[in-house]
């Protein structure tokens, strides 16, 4: 009864209907062509596969709705029997439509990819190199991709009755963990841990037990330039992370078909063990998400963390027990045997209330964890060596990639590992914010302390006395290699060099040796700088280096104190002494927000505009161009105005327009 | 032969069939009587491998159930067909399961009831399409045809043509077929044994007909006057009475193990007295007496 032609009939008796053939066909097709049209126009930024998340998104949809295609019929009482009832297997019924479903999406899938390959590399010359393997690591990628759903939506269907439980369950199994990483374990981490900054396993796990973030990082989620895009492969833990959800899940359906019984149709779950098992994890995050909301959204951590968490143990003992009443109320029917499950309930309540027990427990040793023995430290310190619109967005909107740049830049293992590692014990042994003064503090740092193969995040406050303090890392060699980038340029003879002082910018036009020395003197300049003259003087305009081989910028922040940097670039007619004072100005815009103080009065933008010389000049000496503003903690500038000024390039003849900011009274 | 021993379904805390063992002989047609509810729908769905029992087992010729299942077709209430498939279509996709399917006799009778074998199953009536499976089933070719409820609703001219299709395919071919009902009448002409079954268990089974020889219905009309309730204590004396029905003066009974002299003394006091054939129905209220089982249920 189970014959090849057994099975090759029943396949084609799954494609009765065409349905599955016609979304999985229709639906590749129908991209395939999009696809081509857009290769057609643009190959640079358009992808199709790698580098592009269309595809991953339109597999794990497909690999969804063809499942439920393919075993509707397990919703479906009179279907089952009828088919049940012939001579032929219900493994032989099950499985034909598995491969059925595989076969209408996996077969047109691995065409269009062909296709689009060969497309593009007829038209692009520099893909022709990597059709092959980019066009395999595409299809493998939408392949994994497409079983990894389609494996959630067979399991969600067998392990329940009705359509009503099975699109709860797929929707909660394709969600849980994000959830649970990213909603629990990471609110709690950021409320209870106050030197919290990242915690590198959570993001790990939400990457590999998310399916959607799996999906993501497999076609390159970060990934954007045409170079890397066609050189990506996934990371191996990510490999393996899709292989374990394709074969785990493969084999929990393989489970639950045997398991299942015709009877269970109708039911809304038709195994007992999904049952409760479903029981016991939806309470369980019901409970412990309850919880972490709680504790974000009163901010109770922040003066107790005893109280806040106590208070989140108990409400997720009270929302996890409600979830299993709820459940038991909507499986069972209203009423019937509430308790029935008594013990499942209590260690189910329990392990919420543990769990949220265990961050406010744990907090203590978490931030004054201090690896003293770390083999590398990165450093990032809020406004440290990072403009003001990057300072801000750290700052105020709390976006972290500047952060994480500065990280991956001032990565410190010689001497500035010693010395940083000295400056952060002093912070971290502050114990975080006990008693500490909100008004004393002038910044945050973060730290990824390398501690064998871990990389471990910690953020601490920073005091004005700490910062002064950071001069000892500041001012030591491998540091200032870090933050100067440019004193590590090698044969740059050939490389183009500008100077821009932040309202015009002029090509250097310096020899092959002149362009050497003024690299050695910057050196020079760089090692005797010293970080207490960073708060003393603004630069006087930087150097922009394009290198001539890859085209990378490298800048070169030149101050006036850079006695010979100063002197070269003046050889090279740059007149380094020349301040936006000495442009002439044609007018300046000033643009400022009101705030309503007080009752009746009115906010609202104001704009003024200074045309006379008095005015003029009068504005010229407070002045400063904002692409000057590099230092916004060590030399902070007024930024409550937005002001724009005109100033005439006589030997263009053209008006020149500039971002400027205020000099405090105290500069 | 089906071998049914201590078989036992459970559906949650719902006991659907209870411990049933029974025999369903060959080349015959065997009814299955009982109330909704009475196991009679779990019972063929089990014998049809779409359920598995929870205990016994059953045995078809000797073997196991799923080794078997090429021999049995299963007709339910409301047969499913695929969507706009046709008589044709599904005696075709029967054909590619049952390797005994005859096509071309499916068509024949279909012609002979008028029904289009190429227009669609979901533009018939229910009679018509009760009609359509049961040419499918019969045409199947298999040993063993498990009915559910197939005349339930039929009016009694569809009704007694599906019958008589079932006598014609007995008369050419002798095949088992076991229908379930809940109503006595829809069985007691074409099906010789009948089972009943009562809460999910096996109340009697057998050919109730030949295990009531020993029973007798008598016709009497007795003098005006006579005191009804004194004959009937009296005859209780004389003879053994399933039932006693007095209408007026005339009285019927329903006597077992009826001596010759008894009757002889009956036939004295009653100025008519006169055997007469018992209908299923008589018989079934004989055998079910005594046995806590309201017949009633299943006869009206």
């Amino acid at each position: 009864m189970t014959s090849v032609k057994c099975f090759i009939s029943w396949m084609k008796e799954a494609g009765r209907g065409h349905l599955a053939a016609f979304l999985g066909w229709g639906a590749m097709i129908l991209y395939g062509l999009l696809l081509i049209g857009r290769l057609s126009f643009d190959t640079d930024y358009n992808f199709f596969g790698v580098g592009n998340l269309v595809p991953g998104r339109l597999m794990a949809g497909m690999g969804l709705m063809l499942a439920f295609l393919e075993f509707f019929y397990l919703f479906q009482q009179k279907k089952q029997d009828f088919y049940y009832s012939l001579p032929v297997k219900k493994s032989t019924v099950f499985w034909s439509r598995y491969v059925h479903g595989i076969f209408h999406s996996v077969l047109p899938l691995g065409l269009v990819m062909a296709s689009c390959g060969l497309y593009q590399s007829a038209i692009d010359p520099e893909f022709a190199t990597f059709v092959g393997s980019y066009t395999g690591k595409s299809f493998l990628a939408a392949a994994g991709v497409f079983l990894i759903f389609y494996h959630i939506g067979i399991l969600s269907i067998i392990i329940c009755g009705s359509l009503l439980s099975a699109l709860p369950v797929c929707a909660a199994v394709i969600l849980y963990f994000r959830i649970l990483t990213g909603n629990v374990l990471i609110n709690f981490a950021s409320d209870y841990f106050y030197t919290y900054y990242r915690i590198p396993l959570y993001e790990e796990l939400r990457k590999m037990l998310s399916p959607f973030d799996l999906s993501e990082y497999l076609f390159g989620r970060d990934v954007y330039e045409k170079a890397h895009v066609l050189r990506y492969t996934p990371g191996m833990e990510l490999i393996m992370a899709a292989l374990g959800w394709i074969v785990i899940l493969f084999l929990l359906i393989l489970w639950a078909q045997r398991k299942r019984k015709t009877e269970g149709t109708g039911r809304l779950f038709a195994l007992a063990g999904a049952e409760r098992t479903a029981e016991i994890l939806v309470s369980f995050l019901a409970g412990v998400w309850a919880a972490g909301f709680f504790a974000d959204l009163t901010g109770m951590a922040k003066e107790s963390r005893t109280a806040a968490g106590a208070a989140s143990a108990l409400l997720a003992v009270a929302v996890a027990f409600a979830a299993h009443c709820l459940l038991e109320g909507i499986i069972k029917g209203p009423g019937k045997k509430m308790f029935r499950r008594k013990w499942q309930m209590a260690s189910v309540c329990a392990a919420a209330a543990v769990a949220c027990a265990a961050f406010p427990a744990a907090a203590s040793s978490y931030d004054t964890y201090f690896p003293a023995e770390a083999s590398g430290v990165s450093v990032s310190i809020d406004g440290v060596g990072m403009s003001y619109d990057l300072y801000l967005q750290v700052q105020g909107d709390g976006l972290r990639y500047e952060t994480d740049d500065q990280l991956e830049q001032y990565t410190l293992t010689g001497d500035g590992r010693r010395a940083a590692l000295g400056w952060l014990q002093g912070i971290a042994g502050q114990g975080a914010q006990s008693g500490r003064s909100e008004d004393n503090i002038c910044t945050r740092v973060t730290a990824c302390y390398y501690v064998g193969e871990r990389s471990v995040y910690r953020t601490y406050p920073v005091t004005w006395d700490e910062l002064e303090s950071f001069a000892a890392v500041y001012e030591t060699q491998e540091y200032k290699e870090k933050a100067y980038p440019a004193v590590n340029l090698e044969n740059a003879s050939d490389d183009r060099f500008t100077w821009d002082d932040g309202v015009t910018g002029i090509p250097l036009k310096l020899t092959g040796d002149e362009k050497e020395g003024l690299l050695a003197a910057y050196r020079e300049d760089i090692s005797e700088l010293t970080m207490e003259e960073l708060s003393s003087e603004l630069p006087c305009g930087n150097v922009k280096i394009k290198a001539s081989a890859g085209g990378a910028v490298t800048e070169m922040i030149v101050y006036p104190f850079f006695k010979r940097t100063c002197d070269i670039l003046e050889e090279a007619g740059v007149d380094t002494g020349k301040t936006f004072r000495d442009y002439p100005v044609e007018s300046v815009e000033v643009r400022e927000t009101l705030f309503s103080t007080s009752p009746g009065s009115v906010g609202g933008v104001s704009t003024s505009f200074y045309e006379t010389p008095e005015e003029i000049e009068e504005w010229k000496q407070k002045l400063v161009p904002s692409e000057l503003d590099v230092q916004p903690v060590l030399y902070p500038l007024d930024r409550s105005k937005e002001i724009k000024a005109v100033t005439e390039d006589p030997e263009t003849n053209s008006l020149i327009r500039t971002n400027c900011v205020l000099r405090r009274e105290s500069n | 032969m089906i071998w049914i021993r201590n078989v036992s379904k459970h559906f949650g805390s719902v006991c659907a069939v209870n411990d049933i063992s029974l025999e369903i002989p060959e080349g015959m047609m065997f009814g299955m009587l009982g109330t909704n509810g009475a196991g009679k729908t779990t019972l063929l769905r089990l014998l049809s491998g779409i359920l598995d029992m929870d205990s016994g087992e059953i045995m078809v010729d000797g073997k196991m159930l799923g080794e078997a299942k090429d021999k049995i077709f299963y007709l339910p209430d409301d047969p499913y067909y695929f969507p706009n498939a046709s008589l044709e279509e599904m005696s075709r996709f029967y054909a590619g399961q049952y390797p005994e399917m005859d096509c071309e006799a499916a068509g024949y009778m279909a012609e002979g009831l008028n029904l289009d074998i190429k227009q669609p199953l979901r533009t018939f009536s229910k009679g018509m399409k009760r009609q359509a499976f049961l040419i499918l089933a019969l045409c199947s070719g298999t040993k063993y045809l498990f009915c559910d409820e197939v005349f339930d609703g039929l009016d009694p001219i569809v009704s007694e043509i599906m019958k008589n299709l079932f006598r014609q395919e007995m008369k050419e071919r002798k095949f088992t077929a076991v229908v379930a009902s809940h109503r006595l009448n829809e069985l007691e002409d074409i099906c010789g044994n009948i089972a009943i079954l009562h809460k999910g268990g096996l109340v009697t089974a057998g050919d109730l007909r030949g295990r009531s020889e020993h029973v007798k219905k008598l016709q009497c009309v007795f003098p005006e006057g006579t005191d009804m309730d004194t004959l009937e204590r009296e005859l209780r004396q004389e003879m053994e009475i399933v039932r006693f029905r007095a209408d007026s003066d005339f009285v019927t009974l329903i006597v077992r193990d009826v001596t010759a002299s008894a009757l002889s003394e009956l036939k004295k006091r009653a100025e008519v007295a006169r055997e007469a054939s018992m209908s299923l129905e008589e018989v079934f209220i004989e055998e079910m007496e005594g046995q806590d089982y309201d017949i009633r249920k299943v006869l009206y």
